[in-house]
């Protein structure tokens, strides 16, 4: 017999408090034919009520990974290991029955919004009343003025709820799926490159709206994304991911404008920014390491200008630079030089062979 | 949408009539002079002139063919050269046996073979439920219909003795509506439709996981499991998009599905459209033939139309072409 | 261009449409799954089966002990009706005092020649409607598709009743009828093939570059279309081998030959079929041996060529 909530009035988005998460020592990996593919190499933070954290990093990081893992959506064969503390519970040791309840009441998915996300052969309105009547004891209609007031919040006309996914457009089907994640008023969302389909005015938009939202109902969030420029714009915390571990943890404002792990002064440079003209873009040459057998030292080493010796053989831990800023590199003392340095294109080109650029030569 | 139903009516309209045209000829030719019968009887010369006129087999062919398309028209389609009465007054309690036994034979082919192949469908990949599952369709599937029909006969009535396995049932009963609704009846229904229906199956079973695996994978399945529904809603969603392939198999696999039907009748000495179809063209009682074979392409024709106005209905995505 | 300059690029490409046909171009994707199909078990084991049907049928009518058609007499001199299995005769004697495994040999023969016969023109009509109908598009198109679609809304069993009686039943008469009737789908399955290669961008960079289009047909698009015809083709044995069967069970079979559906149906109109368990289970044994080993080898190759199906 599932746990059903008392039924709410239309009104109560906002009203259930924001969750406290804790993740610790977050393992995922898979079993592939030549040993174990480690997605995730043991990750923990911390997402206080009310706080919107991004996980940033680039394709294959395992971001994405550490939101399903929180979600338990990831398949069957997916080895899990650790602990995902949602105020307090374990979600990783839930049952199956208190894990359906707890999913869309407590924990909501906000997915990218790709064509097939939403199921094409129901209405959209249908799919939210799915979510609402799947936890609560209401009628169909009420559960039908819930998303109506739903679709009023991320600004969608409400006939719309008739409508197939299919004819929606790729910003509104984004901010659909938003609406559909607030439907239990949930008090973490996990964003999954909820902008990365759109185009960059839609971008905005959806961006704008998320923040709005974020202002008015406080939800813990967990934003994932690629793009640095999405964190900087909604984030309060920055995570940055390389190779399936958290290399620079801290305030958003505080890791972009400061950052101490060379990844993190690489993957500023990546992005263009409208207000520095002189700002050349400068991309990391490599690719990620093998995941299957991770190397032993610093996993950014095979691409770090700044490693040595002691970075190939020993991994670095997480060690505190600041205040709520923690940093994965052995040499957190020369972290002003590693900035001015890293703003150089050449420190960037002698990455790509394993050959030490001799100073002073081009 | 009204254009295209339109549009759809009159190529069905248009299909039946290729199918009465073709038969018009294929019936000619024929290898039976049906007087032949008679004649034997010691039948007078202009007696027999009139019967070929009134049976229609006089005149040139452009006569015939007219005159065939105006009894056609008016759902004349002569007499019988057995039985003695009109064809259609032959075939028309023989259209609601035979509806007996294909309505709920394949309805019931369809439900069963559908919920299986959702949970085979769903069964983990490489599980005994799988394995079983594409096995035992895969093998029933070449089980031909007759096979099958022998074999229910052989153990249900035969050796079992449960069930009845001749005709519709017991002889004598009223010639009414009523004898439907006997117990007897029921009893001989049961064997025909049961065996419809497991030859039904397997084509339904593995459409429906087929569909079911390839959707398993999509992105909003894991978008419904989040939303903490339960299992077999998620495995709903999968099956529901499925359906539209299936419904697109499903009327037309009706047509070959009379296959089935004709030889269970025959089997179960039934007395539907099939079996009659099969007996006419033996005895060369060429209008009853016609006739069976009209109300045989006019159902399939149906089937189809359906199909594609069903088939608009279900899916969402699809335009009016 | 010259003409000179024309003749040599004629030349040039019927050298390659030469060659395309010599080398394994057209037929390696078949080769390619031949080699994949032999690791699933179930597949393997349905050509197995298949490959031992395939000896009887070539050899059987050596090793039957008797003549599937004469009438035999037991020791006591009466004829040898409905006799049970005995070392005499292994699968015992049908209600006409007929040996039951003579025929049944035999029988595999009558179902192979109907089988392959009905595949290979239902795939050659099939291949070269859908090729034409595909390709040219347009008017071909439509008059194609819209015999197809006539005849696909005619009833198979149906119509083959009435085709058969009126050609007469001969065995050869039945595989004209079947090929008849399944080169339908065929012929639309190859058509959709033909119009996805042919939006494919070497097949319209080969027509700007001028090639003709008898060459495009044959060295891009056949070769794509093959592995479907193919699996068409072991469908259709398949569809062929239970047609006939059909047919023969309603009586409608050739009275010259011996064929499963034959014996099926006399055993079944001498109201044996209940109790002489002899003469029945053999040919239906092995019509369902047959025909489901056609369809699990053509599933698997389906599924070889379709990697959506595939395990993971």
């Amino acid at each position: 017999m599932q746990s059903r909530e008392a039924p709410s009035s239309p009104t109560l988005i906002g009203r259930k408090p924001p969750v406290h998460l804790q993740v610790e020592d977050l393992r995922v990996q898979y079993r592939v034919a030549k040993g174990y593919l480690i997605a995730v190499d043991r990750i923990s933070f911390e997402v206080s009520p009310g706080q919107t954290i991004g996980l940033v990093g680039e394709s294959g990081c395992g971001k994405s990974t550490v939101g399903k893992a929180i979600l338990r959506l990831l398949p069957e064969d997916a080895i899990v290991r650790g602990k995902v503390l949602l105020d307090g519970d374990d979600v990783l040791k839930m049952s199956d029955r208190e894990l359906r309840s707890i999913r869309w009441t407590k924990l909501a998915l906000v997915t990218q919004s790709a064509m097939n996300s939403l199921d094409p052969v129901y209405r959209i309105g249908d799919q939210i009343v799915e979510s609402i009547v799947a936890h609560e004891d209401i009628a169909k209609a009420q559960a039908w003025a819930r998303a109506e007031e739903l679709f009023e919040l991320v600004g969608i006309s409400t006939e719309r709820l008739r409508d197939y996914p299919h004819q929606f457009s790729g910003g509104m089907r984004q901010r659909a799926v938003i609406a559909m994640a607030l439907s239990l008023n949930a008090g973490l969302l996990v964003a999954d490159e909820p902008t990365t389909a759109l185009d960059s005015i839609m971008q905005d938009q959806v961006l704008s709206r998320i923040r709005e939202l974020q202002d008015a109902f406080h939800r813990s969030m967990i934003l994932v994304t690629h793009d640095i420029g999405v964190v900087a714009e909604t984030c309060q915390t920055v995570a940055v991911m390389y190779a399936g571990s958290i290399i620079e943890i801290g305030p958003t404002a505080v890791v972009l404008a400061e950052p101490f792990h060379p990844y993190t002064m690489g993957l500023r440079n990546a992005f263009p920014r409208i207000d520095d003209e002189r700002h050349e873009l400068i991309s990391i040459p490599g690719t990620l390491p093998n995941l299957i057998n991770p190397p032993q030292g610093c996993r950014f080493a095979g691409r770090c200008p700044f490693k040595t010796e002691h970075c190939e053989h020993v991994a670095p831990p997480l060690i505190q630079v600041g205040e709520g800023h923690r940093s994965a590199c052995h040499y957190p003392e020369r972290v002003v030089e590693f900035r001015a340095r890293a703003q150089e294109r050449q420190t960037w080109n002698g990455t790509q062979a394993d050959i030490p650029t001799p100073v002073g030569a081009l | 949408m009204r254009a295209y139903i339109a549009r759809r009516l009159l190529q069905a309209v248009a299909v039946v009539f290729g199918v009465i045209t073709l038969m018009f000829f294929m019936f000619r030719l024929m290898p039976a002079d049906p007087t032949t019968m008679l004649v034997e009887q010691g039948l007078s010369d202009e007696a027999r002139q009139a019967l070929l006129e009134q049976w229609g087999l006089t005149g040139s062919m452009a006569e015939q063919y007219w005159r065939y398309l105006v009894n056609m028209a008016t759902g004349n389609f002569g007499s019988s050269f057995f039985y003695q009465k009109p064809a259609w007054d032959v075939l028309l309690p023989m259209i609601i046996n035979t509806a007996w036994i294909a309505v709920p034979g394949m309805l019931l082919g369809a439900l069963v073979g559908c919920a299986l192949g959702i949970r085979v469908g769903w069964a983990r990949r490489g599980s005994a439920t799988e394995r079983a599952g594409i096995f035992l369709a895969t093998i029933i599937r070449g089980v031909p219909s007759f096979v099958l029909g022998i074999f229910m006969l052989a153990i249900f009535s035969t050796w079992l003795r449960w069930l009845p396995g001749f005709g519709m049932g017991q002889l004598g009963l009223t010639d009414d509506f009523g004898r439907y609704f006997t117990s007897s009846f029921f009893l001989h229904l049961v064997l025909p439709v049961a065996t419809l229906a497991i030859f039904f199956i397997p084509e339904n079973l593995l459409l429906m996981r087929s569909g079911v695996v390839e959707n398993r994978g999509e992105d909003y399945i894991e978008l419904v499991r989040a939303k903490g529904v339960s299992e077999s809603r998620v495995a709903w969603h999968a099956a529901r998009n499925s359906m539209l392939p299936v419904i697109t198999w499903l009327f037309p696999a009706l047509a070959e599905t009379v296959a089935g039907i004709i030889v269970i009748e025959v089997v179960f000495s039934w007395p539907g459209v099939g079996r009659e179809l099969v007996l006419a063209v033996g005895r060369q009682d060429y209008p009853v033939a016609q006739a069976a074979f009209f109300v045989l392409a006019v159902m399939i024709v149906l089937a189809n139309l359906l199909a594609d106005l069903v088939y608009v209905k279900l899916d969402p995505r699809v335009t009016y072409t | 261009m010259t003409v000179s300059a024309a003749k040599s690029t004629k030349a040039r490409e019927a050298l390659a449409l030469w060659s395309a046909t010599k080398r394994k171009t057209i037929f390696a994707p078949l080769l390619d799954t031949f080699d994949l199909l032999v690791r699933d078990r179930f597949a393997l084991a349905g050509m197995i089966i298949i490959g031992l049907f395939l000896l009887v049928a070539l050899f059987g009518h050596m090793i039957a002990p008797y003549d599937p058609t004469q009438t035999l007499r037991s020791p006591d001199g009466g004829l040898a009706r409905l006799q049970p299995p005995s070392m005499r005769h292994w699968l015992g004697t049908t209600a006409y005092a007929k040996d039951v495994l003579s025929q049944l040999l035999v029988g595999t023969r009558v179902a192979f020649i109907v089988g392959i016969s009905a595949a290979l023109v239902v795939g050659f009509i099939s291949t070269l409607l859908g090729l034409l109908s595909g390709y040219y598009g347009r008017y071909v198109d439509d008059i194609i598709m819209r015999f197809t679609d006539f005849a696909m809304s005619i009833p198979t069993l149906p119509i083959a009743i009435v085709a058969v009686a009126i050609l007469g039943s001969s065995l050869r008469n039945i595989i004209i009828v079947i090929a008849l009737l399944f080169w339908r789908n065929g012929a639309r399955i190859v058509r959709s093939v033909v119009l996805t290669e042919k939006e494919k961008v070497y097949v319209q960079a080969a027509r700007a570059a001028g090639a003709s289009h008898t060459y495009i047909m044959v060295t891009h698009i056949l070769p794509n279309v093959i592995p479907v015809a193919f699996l068409w083709m072991t469908m259709s044995t398949a569809f062929a081998i239970l047609a006939e069967a059909s047919l023969s069970f309603l009586g409608l079979g050739d009275p010259n030959t011996t064929s499963w559906g034959q014996m099926l149906n006399i055993a079944f109109t001498t109201g044996s079929s209940r109790t002489a368990w002899w003469w029945v289970i053999p040919p239906s044994l092995c019509l369902v041996l047959l025909i489901s080993s056609i369809y699990v080898v053509g599933r698997a190759y389906e599924e070889k060529t379709n990697p959506k199906l595939r395990k993971a």
